[in-house]
């Protein structure tokens, strides 16, 4: 792990969703006639867009150091990420540092994949300030029983893809996308965790997690 | 919807046949949402006819080509298989028809 700290100002981007964009972006947003959601939700789309050529993305998910390498806690909306975060503290306490509670920035490094805090923290403003090396992935279904499978690569990459808080405008922007997405696929555990978002659901990740630390399958 | 063998289809643009994790899957851009779904996985096959509609294709072309790229026992099968493949494109909206 390691400070969030900026090794030099580098270059700076204005971003900014204005109302052009915003009433372009309306109609994909029903549920919400609120201007201001859709400004920060498409202030997230922006952002993403102009990381990617630096090999990074925001991803949906709750993001959290254990054991020295960040897990990430995805899923639709509702399905219960938080849930999962606040049954992982209660069990692990001080070993559990949050990365993001909402909207980590997975960067693409020659090393591995790691894992950022952003300034979106969803609306729990649940918030990190620590980054880390990628470990694993958990992707979350509601059901009414706990149960845990490793996914193969090929099953989750569209779950995978889907959660990446960007809608890509060009070739470019999909084939980085689908790129991050394969790398991650290939070179981390991906999990679907069925859970009725209880303690024993997230004692079972863990158990799963450090199954994969055991045998050394994460470096 | 009747779709005629000699009929011609063509790619929509800006959408992208790509792969992660051995999963090939069309990926629409931005200026598609609401017309395409954004993600779709497909086989091989539909990989291949994906490959063949950006300058416009007929069923029959696509069969010849099919039978060229692969050894097809049974033809009639194969036929079945690009309209299926064709319909369900046409039908999620990634492609249109070219009268």
């Amino acid at each position: 792990m390691r400070p969030y700290i900026a090794e030099d100002e580098g270059d700076i981007y204005d971003i900014k969703a204005d109302k052009e964009y915003i009433d372009r972006r309306r109609p994909f947003f029903p549920e919400s006639g609120d201007d201001s959601y859709i400004e920060y939700k498409s202030l997230i789309n922006l952002t993403s867009l102009y990381l990617l050529p630096f090999n990074c993305c925001m991803f949906h998910a709750v993001a959290f150091s254990w054991q020295g390498l960040a897990w990430l806690i995805s899923g639709a909306s509702g399905t219960g990420k938080t849930t999962q975060y606040r049954n992982w503290k209660k069990v692990f306490k001080s070993e559990i540092s949050m990365i993001s509670g909402d909207m980590p920035l997975l960067e693409m490094k020659d090393d591995g994949v790691w894992v950022h805090p952003t300034p979106w923290n969803g609306k729990e403003r649940i918030k990190g300030t620590i980054s880390a090396p990628l470990g694993g992935i958990v992707l979350l279904k509601q059901a009414d029983m706990d149960e845990i499978r490793r996914m193969s690569s090929e099953e989750c990459s569209i779950p995978i893809l889907l959660q990446f808080a960007a809608n890509p405008e060009t070739e470019d922007q999909i084939m980085s996308l689908s790129g991050m997405a394969d790398r991650i696929v290939k070179s981390y555990p991906v999990f679907e965790l069925r859970n009725r978002g209880d303690m024993a659901s997230a004692i079972m990740t863990a158990q799963a997690f450090n199954s994969l630390l055991t045998k050394k399958e994460i470096i | 919807m009747t779709l005629y063998s000699n009929k011609r289809y063509v790619s929509k643009k800006g959408i992208v046949l790509t792969s992660a994790g051995g999963q090939q899957m069309l990926v629409a851009a931005a200026s598609l949402e609401g017309e395409v779904p954004y993600v779709t996985g497909v086989n091989e096959t539909a990989a291949f006819i994906w490959g063949s509609l950006k300058n416009g294709v007929t069923e029959k072309e696509l069969l010849e080509r099919m039978a060229d790229e692969f050894e097809i026992d049974d033809m009639e099968q194969a036929e079945a298989e690009i309209s299926a493949i064709l319909k369900q494109l046409y039908e999620q909206g990634y492609i249109i028809r070219i009268d």
